[in-house]
C-alpha cells in the first residue's frame, strides 16, 4: 500500500462542477484541469531531474526527487492518448495533510480558471477524462481517482 | 577464517541497461569481473537473456543478461568493466551480467513503495525505490522477473546446457594442464575440439595461443589475470589500500567472505570516502574490522564511488594506524 495517498478516495468526478476554481495547465495540444484542493504547488523540471522507470506504463515518465523521496512523474497527454515533448514543469499532487504522491508533467506554469457553466465530463472511467461543453481539447484530471489507483 | 561473522547489510548498487538498480545483499554471493570468468557459450535454442554458463569454482552457474530480464535495452557486447553478480535464485546460484558494480547502499537508507499501477506488469519486480547519490534507485526482486513461462524457459535452458557444460568443463581442465605445460600441438588439438562444439571464439583463442608458443614462452610462468583481485590478508589489505591511496584511484574495493560480501571501501581520487563491514557504517571502525579478514577474496572496481568526493576522515592518518595494526598482528 502506498502510504503517501489518502485511504479514502473521493468520488471519481470529485471537484468537477461548473463555477469551481481549478488549475489549468498546458500539455502539448491539450489543456488539463486539476482540482485545486489536490494541488500542492508547481516546480520546474531541469534536465536530468527525471529518472526513467523501467517496465512502467507509457504515461509514467519516471521518478523525480521531491521532498527527499522518489515520486512518480505522470504525463496527462499520454494518459489522454496524445503525445507531447518532455515536460518543463510539474504540478505536485497531494491530499490535504499528506505528502506529494505524484507529479503531473506540464509545459509551463499553470493558471487558475473557473469551470464554465454547461461543462461536463464525457467519460468517468479513468483518472483523465475529456471535458465537454465549450472547452476545446480540455481534459479533467481526477486526482482522487488517480490516488486510489496508485494506492491499489 | 573471518572474525566478522555479521554479513554486510544493505543493498548492492548496480547498473544494467544504463539504469541503476539495487539488490538486497542477503541474496548476493559475490561480484566478479566478467572478463575474468570462463564461460561456456549458450547453445542455439536458449532465450535471448541466457548468456551461457560460468565455470567458476566447483559449481557452474547460469549467466543471465539482467538488462534483458528487466526489459531495458542492453548492450550487444560486454564492456571491459562488465560485472557478474552471483545471486541466489530459488536457492541456487545464478550470475547476473550487469554493466557495472556501483557500490554498496547502507541498510538504513529509507525506501518508499512503488505502486504496481505504475507498471505494465503488476509483478512487483520493482517494489520500492530509494534515493541514493541524488537519484531514485528502484529495488529489484529477482524472482519476480520469472513468471511461470520464463521459469520454464530457464529450466529448459539449464537442462540443455548440461551437455555443453560437461564438455567445456573437460576442455577447461585440458586447457589448465596446457597452461602449466604449454605445447602447440595440445593447443591445436584443443582448438579442433572447440570447433567441433561450434565455439569459434574459443577455437581461435587456442589457435592464437598455439602460434605464440615458443621455447621461451614454454618456460615462462602463466601470466597473471591482470585485474586487481586476489586473496586477502591484513598485509595484502594494507598494501592494497596504500596502492589505491598513493595512485589516486577512484572506485569500490569489495571484500568477500565465502558466499557473501563482507565489506567495502570507497575511494575517490585516492581518498577513502566510505567503508562498511557487516552492519558497521563508521568508516574507521569498519576498516579496523576488515583487517580481521583472513584468506578471503578482494576485487577492486574502478569508477566514481557513490559516496561522493568528501573524505570520510584523514586517509593518511588511517594508513599509519593500519600499518601499526598490521605490524602487531600475528
Amino acid at each position: 500500500m502506498n502510504s503517501l495517498v489518502p485511504t479514502a478516495a473521493e468520488s471519481p468526478s470529485s471537484g468537477f462542477k461548473p463555477g469551481a476554481v481549478v488549475l489549468c495547465i498546458r500539455r502539448g495540444n491539450l489543456s488539463v484541469l486539476l482540482p485545486r484542493s489536490w494541488v500542492r504547488g508547481m516546480r520546474e523540471l531541469p534536465p536530468g531531474a527525471v529518472t526513467p522507470l523501467p517496465r512502467a506504463n507509457r504515461w509514467v515518465l519516471g521518478l523525480v526527487e521531491e521532498d527527499a523521496r522518489p515520486v512518480p512523474l505522470l504525463d496527462p497527454a499520454i494518459g489522454a492518448g496524445a503525445t507531447a515533448s518532455a515536460p518543463l514543469a510539474a504540478v505536485l499532487l497531494a491530499a490535504p495533510e499528506r505528502g506529494t504522491f505524484a507529479l503531473i508533467g506540464a509545459d509551463g506554469p499553470g493558471r487558475f480558471v473557473s469551470i464554465p457553466e454547461g461543462a461536463s465530463l464525457e467519460d468517468e472511467r479513468g483518472w483523465i477524462n475529456r471535458v465537454q461543453g465549450g472547452m476545446k481539447a480540455t481534459w479533467w484530471l481526477d486526482a482522487g481517482r488517480l490516488a486510489a489507483e496508485l494506492e491499489d | 577464517m573471518i572474525a566478522n561473522e555479521k554479513p554486510l547489510a544493505g543493498w548492492l548498487w548496480l547498473r544494467a541497461g544504463g539504469r541503476d538498480f539495487s539488490l538486497p545483499l542477503e541474496g548476493v554471493r559475490r561480484v566478479s569481473l566478467h572478463r575474468q570468468l570462463r564461460v561456456a557459450p549458450p547453445g542455439p535454442t536458449v532465450p535471448s537473456w541466457w548468456s551461457g554458463v560460468a565455470l567458476e569454482g566447483a559449481r557452474p552457474y547460469p549467466l543471465l543478461k539482467l538488462a534483458e530480464l528487466i526489459g531495458v535495452p542492453g548492450s550487444a557486447t560486454c564492456a571491459e568493466d562488465s560485472v557478474v553478480v552471483v545471486a541466489s535464485l530459488w536457492s541456487q546460484p545464478v550470475g547476473l551480467l550487469c554493466d557495472r558494480f556501483r557500490g554498496i547502499i547502507p541498510a538504513n537508507t529509507p525506501s518508499w513503495p512503488l505502486s504496481p499501477a505504475l507498471f505494465i506488469a503488476a509483478d512487483r519486480a520493482l517494489p520500492r525505490a530509494r534515493l541514493w547519490a541524488g537519484q531514485p534507485v528502484p529495488d529489484l526482486e529477482l524472482e519476480r522477473l520469472f513468471p511461470p513461462a520464463r521459469r520454464a524457459q530457464f529450466d529448459q535452458a539449464l537442462k540443455d546446457s548440461k551437455e555443453y557444460v560437461d564438455q567445456v568443463w573437460d576442455l577447461g581442465e585440458l586447457e589448465q594442464q596446457l597452461a602449466e605445460a604449454p605445447n602447440s600441438e595440445g593447443y591445436l588439438d584443443l582448438a579442433a575440439r572447440y570447433q567441433e562444439l561450434g565455439w569459434q571464439a574459443e577455437a581461435e583463442r587456442m589457435q592464437a595461443r598455439a602460434s605464440q608458443i615458443s621455447p621461451e614462452a614454454m618456460q615462462a610462468a602463466r601470466p597473471a589475470a591482470g585485474a586487481l583481485s586476489g586473496t586477502c590478508s591484513p598485509r595484502v589489505l594494507l598494501e592494497l589500500l596504500q596502492v589505491l591511496w598513493l595512485t589516486g584511484q577512484s572506485g569500490e574495493l569489495l571484500l568477500e567472505a565465502p558466499g557473501r560480501p563482507a565489506g567495502s571501501v570507497s575511494f575517490h581520487s585516492g581518498r577513502i570516502v566510505a567503508a562498511r563491514s557487516g552492519d558497521i557504517a563508521d568508516p574507521r571502525a569498519a576498516l579496523q574490522q576488515l583487517f580481521s579478514l583472513r584468506g578471503e577474496r578482494y576485487q577492486f572496481f574502478p569508477g566514481t564511488p557513490a559516496a561522493g568526493a568528501v573524505p570520510a576522515g584523514d586517509t593518511a592518518a588511517w594508513m599509519s594506524e593500519f600499518e601499526r595494526l598490521v605490524s602487531v598482528t600475528p
